[in-house]
């Protein structure tokens, strides 16, 4: 038995409460951090749309941005700060150097996209993004939450919620 | 100190140079077999090459005799076969800067290479060397605590050798060693300092080491402290750093020159615009280049802009460290005023690459002067605002008042630059002791603090977002007309060395560029202000209560992109 068993008619509340309270792990590693800063600051505020900035711990947040360039040293944290969250789990690679390493790409210390080290769900371009560019990311978090809840709702009795899986080639 | 200034000026007005040569023979003539060369480069600036067994001999005797207090950098250039090791020292009193150049052989393979330590004569030394071994690989013997800084622990080789490519793979495979590959959870495990070690391995029962970071969000990006407490105080203290190393040093050494000039901006992503100014400054010395005077102006607005934005970001963080996110709000807001004169000018809002060789990307636009004006009416009058939450409010004034006292003999021996030294008493700003551009047409003031607590620190940034106000005000009356690009090259920059010295927002940046004449750098060395003000900080923690720690390190501004470079 799983408890979406007894709780599918909570489920709905679930879906409407996270997807409208999202709790990103602030995760300001360089440049792009200071433009999430200013994303739930005041003249973008983020807070409007329930996405409540700056959560300090893993544990209390939904989705991960990761707002800056991966270095090897960086690696093994992000990949431990993402197996501590709580699922369902989403990622936004935020800004170049997430997504591929941008203009830091292909040196000795630079990894080369945050993909190679957890899965992630939102690539938002730029160098680094603007306010309103990661408030449409995260707003595309919206949707995936929508979707993610419907998958899992229409499985079988004795489904269970599963983590998104990781690549297989990955070097983790 | 005002004494002295006016003195040397009066001095220099006879023959602008004298001091300096003064300087130079002196070197020479104390060290006549050990120094080889001793030149004067240009005003304020000498270089001297020594013998490598001299080295330590001539750094004493520049500290003790001529008055070279400050360590700005110690960095090196690989030759293929041997590394010109350099050492650039600075006086407070004399305001001259002095460059010790000496050479050290190295095998073909990446091999340790032995050299004496300087942390007896400097202790600012102390970070600066580790990081020379970490990415040169010169072991420096005697250091107290020699361990890698930037990169990770299991890292064998030493990226920055020309043995290396980009990818820090050895060229000739036979030569060095690949970088790692994996990045497990357990990877790259640090090392304890060899103080710690060399204790008691038992740990005492009331002693707790407590790690925080690298994630965490009171040290202002990646970066890890771990403290020694007893009880709530901290014996001792350790700061991880290398969470940003995005290897700029090596990446100046891949790209062409003109290729280069979107990084300054990520070099230190807060204060983007005077980055700029210190990478093309070094580029225009290089090659000779004559700035037309309105573009100067224009530097000179954008750079003091620049300046109110950085400091309001620390207004608005020194609030979030303290629990007061009123501040951090307000901060923010007033900082995207500045931002958006950033987007009128150059397109871009954070990190806009507007600085050419010569001059600047595009002229300013229609309307930019009135604009600036309300921004900067609006900057002041908010400045008061502030004032309310922050330096006339008890509880504010609990946690920063008397709290992180630096005495001025420390701050200057532990390297610290920027309105943290001048918020323990030394008025050293570039700007005032070695003017560059046209910053000594400006009427303007260098705020200096009397007791180098905490406040005085917070104090300084506030006095100086005033002083830019001013700065911007009488550069807007007077803007020139005139071209604002002057003729530069763009690909081949001719041959030798040069190095730029800018007051950024954190203290004085510096880039110390070496060419021998092909589209691409030798050396690229960035002397950052944040990296020596953190290793300051880390200082100032021992002793204090661990909630204070965090209000210390968050007073000294520290980018994590600048300090990791």
């Amino acid at each position: 038995m799983s408890y979406l068993d007894e709780l599918r008619g909570v489920v709905t509340i679930i879906k409407w409460g996270q997807k409208n309270s999202l709790w990103p792990l602030a995760f300001g590693i360089a440049c792009c951090a200071i433009e999430m800063m200013q994303t739930g600051a005041s003249k973008t505020d983020a807070e409007r749309l329930g996405m409540l900035m700056q959560r300090a711990s893993p544990r209390q947040a939904d989705v991960m941005i990761v707002a800056g360039t991966v270095t090897k040293k960086m690696a093994p944290v992000v990949r431990r700060l993402y197996e501590q969250m709580l699922e369902p789990k989403f990622v936004v690679s935020m800004g170049a150097c997430a997504t591929s390493g941008g203009p830091f790409r292909d040196l000795y210390d630079v990894v080369d996209g945050v993909d190679d080290v957890i899965p992630v769900d939102v690539y938002v371009p730029g160098c680094p993004p603007r306010p309103e560019a990661l408030v449409y990311g995260l707003m595309k978090i919206q949707e995936l939450i929508d979707a993610y809840y419907e998958e899992n709702q229409n499985k079988p009795v004795s489904g269970k919620l599963e983590a998104p899986s990781v690549k297989p080639s990955l070097s983790g | 100190m005002s004494a002295q200034q006016s003195a040397s000026t009066a001095v220099q007005q006879s023959d602008p140079l004298a001091l300096e040569k003064t300087i130079a023979s002196s070197l020479k003539a104390a060290f006549p077999t050990a120094v080889k060369t001793a030149n004067v480069v240009r005003r304020r600036r000498m270089r001297i090459e020594c013998t490598p067994e001299a080295t330590l001999d001539v750094l004493k005797y520049s500290k003790n005799q001529l008055g070279f207090d400050h360590l700005n950098y110690i960095t090196a250039v690989d030759w293929g076969k041997a590394f010109d090791l350099i050492y650039n020292l600075w006086s407070i009193q004399k305001m001259v800067e002095l460059e010790v150049k000496t050479k050290v052989a190295h095998g073909e393979k990446d091999e340790l290479v032995d050299f004496p330590t300087s942390t007896g004569v400097y202790q600012a030394a102390d970070w600066f060397e580790r990081e020379v071994y970490d990415l040169f690989g010169i072991r420096f013997v005697g250091h107290p605590d020699m361990r890698r800084i930037l990169l990770r622990e299991d890292w064998t080789s030493h990226p920055l050798r020309k043995l290396y490519d980009r990818r820090g793979y050895p060229i000739d495979p036979k030569l060095g060693q690949p970088p790692p590959q994996t990045w497990r959870i357990n990877e790259g495990k640090l090392s304890l300092p060899k103080k710690w070690l060399e204790e008691d391995p038992e740990i005492e029962e009331n002693i707790l080491t407590l790690n925080f970071g690298p994630h965490h969000p009171s040290t202002h990006g990646p970066m890890m402290v771990r403290a020694r407490l007893d009880g709530e105080i901290i014996i001792d203290a350790d700061v991880v750093i290398g969470y940003l190393h995005r290897n700029h040093e090596k990446l100046g050494e891949n790209n062409t020159w003109i290729q280069l000039l979107p990084y300054p901006d990520r070099t230190n992503y807060v204060s983007p615009i005077n980055w700029e100014w210190a990478y093309v400054m070094a580029v225009e010395e290089l090659a000779g280049v004559e700035v037309p005077e309105r573009a100067e102006y224009i530097r000179v607005i954008m750079a003091e802009l620049d300046r109110i934005q950085s400091h309001l970001m620390y207004l608005a963080t020194a609030g979030d460290a303290v629990g007061q996110l009123t501040g951090f709000v307000w901060g923010l807001r007033d900082r995207e005023l500045v931002l958006d004169l950033n987007e009128m000018v150059c397109g871009a809002r954070m990190l806009p690459n507007y600085f050419r060789f010569g001059g600047v990307n595009r002229d300013l636009p229609k309307g930019f002067a009135e604009r600036t004006r309300q921004v900067v009416d609006t900057v002041e009058k908010h400045l008061e605002e502030f004032s309310y939450i922050y330096e006339k409010n008890p509880v504010f004034l609990k946690r920063f008042e008397g709290v992180g006292v630096l005495s001025p003999q420390d701050a200057v021996e532990w390297g610290a630059v920027g309105p943290g030294l001048r918020a323990s008493g030394i008025p050293f700003d570039v700007r005032k002791d070695d003017p560059y551009s046209v910053y000594d047409r400006f009427d303007f003031d260098v705020p200096v603090g009397k007791h180098g607590d905490n406040l005085d620190r917070f104090m300084m940034r506030v006095e100086e977002i005033k002083q830019s106000i001013s700065i911007v005000r009488q550069a807007l009356k007077d803007l020139p007309s005139g071209p604002y690009q002057g003729k530069a090259p763009t690909l081949s920059i001719p041959e030798g060395e040069a190095s730029s010295r800018v007051e950024t927002p954190r203290g004085e940046g510096s880039y110390y560029v070496v060419s021998n004449g092909s589209p691409r750098p030798v050396r690229m060395k960035i002397k950052s202000a944040a990296f020596i003000n953190v290793y300051v900080a880390k200082r100032m923690m021992i002793g204090q209560k661990l909630q204070d720690a965090l209000v210390i390190l968050g007073t000294w501004d520290p980018v994590l992109g600048e300090i990791d470079r």
